[in-house]
C-alpha cells in the first residue's frame, strides 16, 4: 500500500529531475541502438557482428505541412511572400525552427520575402537568422529579402499595407527606404502578394485572414506556423481553406525539415521531444495503474 | 444628415491633401513641434473640461470612428480600380481609409508612451514614499533609462560599446529571461498532467485515452510504436482525425460564441453603453 | 478592406439590433439568467480561505490590448463580489494587478466592496498590487506571492496567457483551492489541469453579468443567446437542406451555400 500510494504521489521535484535529464541526454548525446549485422565469415560461415548505430527516428508529414511545403514548391519565380514571425525569445522553442526551415525553403526556391512583425523581439531574432542563413544561399538583404521591422497596431497596419504596402511600410527595419530595395520591385498592394505566412504564438493569424486572405483570396494564399498550443484553433481554418496549411509545433519544424532534407535545430531535438512525451505518459499511466490496484486492494479489505 | 456626411467628407479631403502629407527637412520638424503642441493643448483643454462634456467628447469620438469603420464594411460597393490595385472595389468612403488607418496607428503608437509615463508615476512615487519595495522600483528606473539609451544609441553610433552592452541587456539578459521563465510551463505541464489525468469517471478515462493518443500522435515515437498496425492505427492517423473533426468541432462552437460575445463588447463600447456599467458609478 | 456581403450585412444589422435591444429591455425589467456552478465554488473557496485563516490571492488577468478594458473589467466585477463575501468572514483578499491603468480602478472597486459589506475598515490599499506589466515578470510576482503568503484560495479571473499554468500549478504546490473563468480557449486546458473548478468561455461573462445585475451585462448576455441561436437556426437549415438536396440529387443546398460565400 504504501508502494501504491508512493506511486501516486511522486514528488514533483523528481519529475522536473527526470524531465530534465529526459530531454537534455538526447541533444547532448546523440541515442544509440545495439544492431547485429549478419556476414560472411572467412569459411563461408554465418557470422554476426554487433555495431552501435544511431537511433534516427522516423518522421512523417501531415498533410497540413505538406501542403505549406506543395505551395511554397509550387510557387512561380518572382513571386512574393510576405513572412510574419509573430513572436518572442519565450516561444522560440517551436516558432524559431519554424521560422528557419521556412526560411531555407524560401531562399532555396530564390523566391523573394519581407518580413513584418507585430511582436518587438520579432523583427530582431528573424533578421539574426535570415543574416545567418543567407550565405548558404547567395541571398542578400535588400535584394532578395528584407526586415519592414516591428509595427505597432496590426489591425490598422494591415488596413493600410494592404491597400499601400510602400506608404504603410516607408522603410525597413534598418531605416533604408523600401521603395529604393529591389526586393520590393513591382509590390504595391496586397494584390501582388501571393504568399502570406504567419507564424505566431498567437491568434495574429485571423486578422491576416480577416484583411489580406479575405478580400484578395483570388491570388493571395495564407498558411501559418503556430505553437501546439494555438495550433487545434487553427484547424478550423485549415477545413475552410482560408489556410492552406499549417505547422504544429515543434513537430511541424521537424516535418519540415525532412521535407527539405536538412537536419537542423528541430530534427536534433526530436529525440528529446518523443522522450519527453513518453516519460509524461509513463508517469500518468503509472499514477492511474497504482491508484486502481489500491482501490482494488481496499475494496478487498472492507469484503473481509 | 447628407450636408453633414458632406461637410465632414470636405473637411478629411482638405485635411488629406493639406496636413496629413509626407514632410522632410524643416517642414517636418516645424510639423512635428506643430502636433505636439496640439496635442498638449488638446490634453490640456480636456483635463480642465468638466466631467460631463470630457465624457460625451470621448463618446463623441469613439461614435464616429465606429461609425466611419462601420459604414465602410456595410455599405455596398462598386469598382474602384486604383494604380496599384486594378481590382479594387470599394464605396465613397473607402478611398479615405488609408489616411483614417495611419491616423489610428500614430494614435495607437502614442499609448506605447502613455502606459509608460502611468509606470513611471507608479513606480516614481513608490520611490520618493520609500520602503521596502521602493528598490524595485529604482530597479524600473535603471533598466528603463539605460536600456532605453543604449537602445537609441546602438544603431546611430554603433560603436563596439555600445552594441556589446544592448546585445548583453537585450539579447543576452531579457529575451533569454523571458525563454525561462516560459520554460517553466514544460515542468508544470508534467506535475499537472501526472496530478490530473486520473481515471476516476468514464469522462476522465476518455480525457486520458484522448490525451495520451494525441501526445503520442505529436512524437515519431508513436510512429514507432504502430508502424505495424494497419495505418487507420497509427496514433498520427487518429491524431489527425481527432483534431481535424471532433476537436475542430468543438473550437467552432466556442469561436461562435466568442465572436458573437466580440460583437456585444464593441458595440458595447462604440454607443457608450459600456460607460453606465463601470464608469459612471465611480 | 473587406466588404460585408448580403449575408453578412444582415446578419450583422439583426445581431446588432437584437442586442441593443436587449441591452434597452434589460434596462427596464428584470432578465433571467441561471446561476452559473462555478460560482458555488467560489463560496466554497471563500469558505476554506476563513477557515484556515490564510489570505486569498485574486487576479483579474492580463487583458487583450492593456489598459483598462472590458474584459478586466468584468473579472473585476467577480473579484469585487468575492471580496464583498469575505469581507464578513475576516479573510484576507490580495489583489495583484497587472496594469498600472486598472490599479485606481481596482482600488476604488474594492474599497466600495469592502463598504457595501459594512466593512469599510477592513480594506487594506497595501493588497492591491502593482507588480509589473509584463507577463512573465508578472508570473513570477504573483507565483512568489502565492508561495510567501501560503494562500488558502486563488481566484485566476479574466484573459490569460502562457502563465496561466505558472500561476495555477504554484497555486497547487501551496495546496490552495483553486477557481478559474476565463475567455482564453486556449489555456482552458491549463486550468483544468491545474485548478479545482473552471468556468469557460462564455460562462465567465455570464458569471460576471450574474453577480454584478448590471443591465447592460445582463441584456448583452441575453442578446447573445438569441443570436447564438439565430445561427444555430442557420446551421441547422443548412444542414438539413445538404442532406435532403444530397439525396435528392438537387443544387438548392449549393445556392443556399453561394448566399453565404458570395463576394461583396
Amino acid at each position: 500500500m504504501n508502494v501504491l500510494r508512493f506511486l501516486q504521489t511522486v514528488d514533483r521535484r523528481l519529475l522536473y529531475a527526470l524531465l530534465f535529464l529526459t530531454v537534455a541526454i538526447p541533444l547532448l548525446h546523440p541515442i544509440v541502438v545495439p544492431t547485429v549485422v549478419l556476414g560472411r565469415g572467412p569459411l563461408g560461415w554465418l557470422h554476426p557482428t554487433f555495431a552501435l548505430r544511431p537511433f534516427v527516428l522516423p518522421v512523417t508529414v501531415s498533410p497540413s505541412t505538406l501542403m505549406v511545403y506543395d505551395e511554397i514548391q509550387s510557387l512561380p519565380p518572382n513571386s512574393f511572400v510576405l513572412l510574419a514571425p509573430d513572436w518572442a525569445a519565450g516561444s522560440r522553442g517551436e516558432n524559431g525552427p519554424q521560422t528557419e526551415a521556412l526560411m531555407r525553403h524560401l531562399m532555396k526556391r530564390h523566391i523573394r520575402f519581407a518580413m513584418v512583425s507585430f511582436d518587438p523581439q520579432g523583427p530582431i531574432i528573424s533578421e539574426a537568422m535570415a543574416k545567418r542563413l543567407q550565405d548558404q544561399y547567395g541571398y542578400v538583404e535588400g535584394v532578395n529579402w528584407t526586415n519592414l521591422g516591428f509595427k505597432v497596431d496590426q489591425q490598422d497596419f494591415l488596413k493600410a499595407f494592404v491597400l499601400d504596402v510602400r506608404g504603410a511600410a516607408p522603410q525597413d527595419y534598418n531605416g533604408k527606404p523600401v521603395a529604393s530595395e529591389p526586393v520590393m520591385a513591382g509590390i504595391r498592394s496586397a494584390h501582388d502578394i501571393r504568399l502570406v505566412i504567419d507564424i505566431s504564438a498567437s491568434d495574429s493569424y485571423t486578422y491576416f485572414i480577416k484583411f489580406m486572405q479575405g478580400p484578395y483570396k483570388e491570388n493571395l494564399k495564407m498558411a501559418a506556423a503556430l505553437t501546439s498550443v494555438m495550433a487545434p484553433e487553427a484547424e478550423n481554418f485549415v477545413s475552410s481553406r482560408q489556410l492552406i496549411g499549417c505547422l504544429v509545433g515543434l513537430k511541424g519544424a521537424i516535418e519540415y525539415e525532412h521535407l527539405l532534407g536538412v537536419s537542423g535545430t528541430a530534427t536534433a531535438a526530436n529525440a528529446s521531444l518523443s522522450a519527453a512525451h513518453v516519460l509524461i505518459i509513463f508517469f500518468i499511466v503509472l499514477g492511474n495503474v497504482a491508484m486502481l490496484l489500491e482501490r482494488a486492494a481496499r475494496r478487498r479489505e472492507d469484503q473481509e | 444628415m447628407r450636408f453633414f456626411l458632406w461637410l465632414f467628407l470636405w473637411l478629411f479631403r482638405w485635411l488629406s491633401t493639406w496636413l496629413f502629407v509626407p514632410r522632410h527637412g524643416r517642414a517636418l520638424y516645424e510639423s512635428l513641434a506643430g502636433a505636439i503642441a496640439f496635442s498638449i493643448v488638446v490634453l490640456a483643454v480636456l483635463s480642465a473640461a468638466p466631467n460631463s462634456i470630457r465624457k460625451y467628447t470621448i463618446r463623441a469620438v469613439t461614435l464616429l470612428a465606429g461609425a466611419f469603420f462601420a459604414c465602410e464594411f456595410l455599405y455596398p460597393v462598386h469598382s474602384m480600380p486604383t494604380g496599384a490595385d486594378p481590382a479594387h472595389r470599394g464605396n465613397f468612403l473607402t478611398p479615405y481609409v488609408f489616411t483614417v488607418t495611419t491616423f489610428a496607428l500614430i494614435v495607437s503608437a502614442w499609448t506605447v508612451g502613455l502606459g509608460l509615463l502611468n509606470l513611471a508615476q507608479l513606480h516614481g512615487k513608490r520611490l520618493i514614499r520609500g520602503g521596502e519595495n521602493a528598490i524595485y522600483s529604482a530597479a524600473f528606473f535603471f533598466g528603463l533609462i539605460s536600456v532605453g539609451i543604449i537602445g537609441l544609441l546602438q544603431k546611430p553610433h554603433a560603436n563596439a560599446i555600445n552594441k556589446n552592452l544592448y546585445t548583453l541587456l537585450y539579447t543576452g539578459a531579457l529575451q533569454n529571461l523571458d525563454a525561462t521563465v516560459f520554460s517553466i510551463i514544460a515542468f508544470y505541464i508534467v506535475s499537472a498532467a501526472y496530478r490530473a489525468f486520473r481515471v476516476r469517471s468514464i469522462e476522465a478515462t476518455l480525457l486520458l485515452a484522448t490525451a495520451i493518443v494525441v501526445m503520442l500522435g505529436q512524437t515519431s515515437i508513436g510512429q514507432v510504436m504502430t508502424s505495424h498496425f494497419p495505418t487507420a492505427m497509427h496514433t498520427e492517423v487518429i491524431r489527425d482525425w481527432i483534431m481535424s473533426q471532433p476537436n475542430a468541432a468543438a473550437v467552432r462552437a466556442i469561436n461562435f460564441g466568442l465572436a458573437v460575445g466580440s460583437l456585444a463588447v464593441a458595440l458595447r463600447v462604440w454607443l457608450g453603453l459600456e460607460r453606465g456599467s463601470f464608469f459612471d458609478s465611480q | 478592406m473587406e466588404h460585408a456581403n448580403t449575408l453578412a450585412r444582415c446578419a450583422l444589422i439583426t445581431f446588432s439590433v437584437v442586442i441593443v435591444a436587449m441591452i434597452f429591455i434589460a434596462g427596464k425589467r428584470d432578465l433571467y439568467i441561471r446561476r452559473i456552478q462555478g460560482l458555488t465554488a467560489i463560496d466554497e473557496a471563500i469558505g476554506r480561505a476563513t477557515e484556515m485563516g490564510r489570505p486569498m490571492v485574486c487576479l483579474t488577468g492580463l487583458g487583450i490590448n492593456g489598459g483598462i478594458e472590458i474584459v478586466v473589467l468584468q473579472a473585476l466585477a467577480i473579484v469585487t463580489y468575492i471580496v464583498r463575501s469575505s469581507a464578513k468572514f475576516a479573510a484576507r483578499a490580495i489583489c495583484p494587478v497587472y496594469d498600472p491603468q486598472m490599479v485606481p480602478v481596482t482600488e476604488e472597486a474594492v474599497r466600495d466592496a469592502y463598504s457595501l459589506a459594512g466593512r469599510p475598515d477592513r480594506f487594506n490599499p497595501n493588497d492591491i498590487l502593482f507588480l509589473t506589466s509584463r507577463q512573465f515578470a508578472f508570473a513570477a510576482s504573483v507565483s512568489g506571492l502565492i508561495w510567501r503568503e501560503k494562500a488558502a484560495a486563488c481566484f485566476l479571473f479574466g484573459y490569460y496567457y502562457a502563465e496561466s499554468l505558472i500561476l495555477a500549478e504554484t497555486g497547487q504546490m501551496v495546496g490552495a483551492i483553486q477557481v478559474a473563468g476565463t475567455p482564453a480557449t486556449t489555456q482552458i486546458p491549463f486550468l483544468i489541469a491545474a485548478c479545482d473548478y473552471v468556468i469557460i468561455g462564455d460562462e465567465f461573462y455570464a458569471a460576471s453579468a450574474y453577480l454584478s445585475r448590471e443591465p447592460t451585462l445582463l441584456g448583452s448576455i441575453v442578446g447573445q443567446d438569441i443570436s447564438k441561436g439565430l445561427m444555430l437556426l442557420s446551421v441547422l437549415v443548412g444542414v438539413l437542406l445538404t442532406t435532403v438536396c444530397g439525396l435528392l440529387a438537387t443544387h438548392g443546398a449549393q445556392i443556399f451555400a453561394l448566399w453565404f460565400t458570395q463576394p461583396p
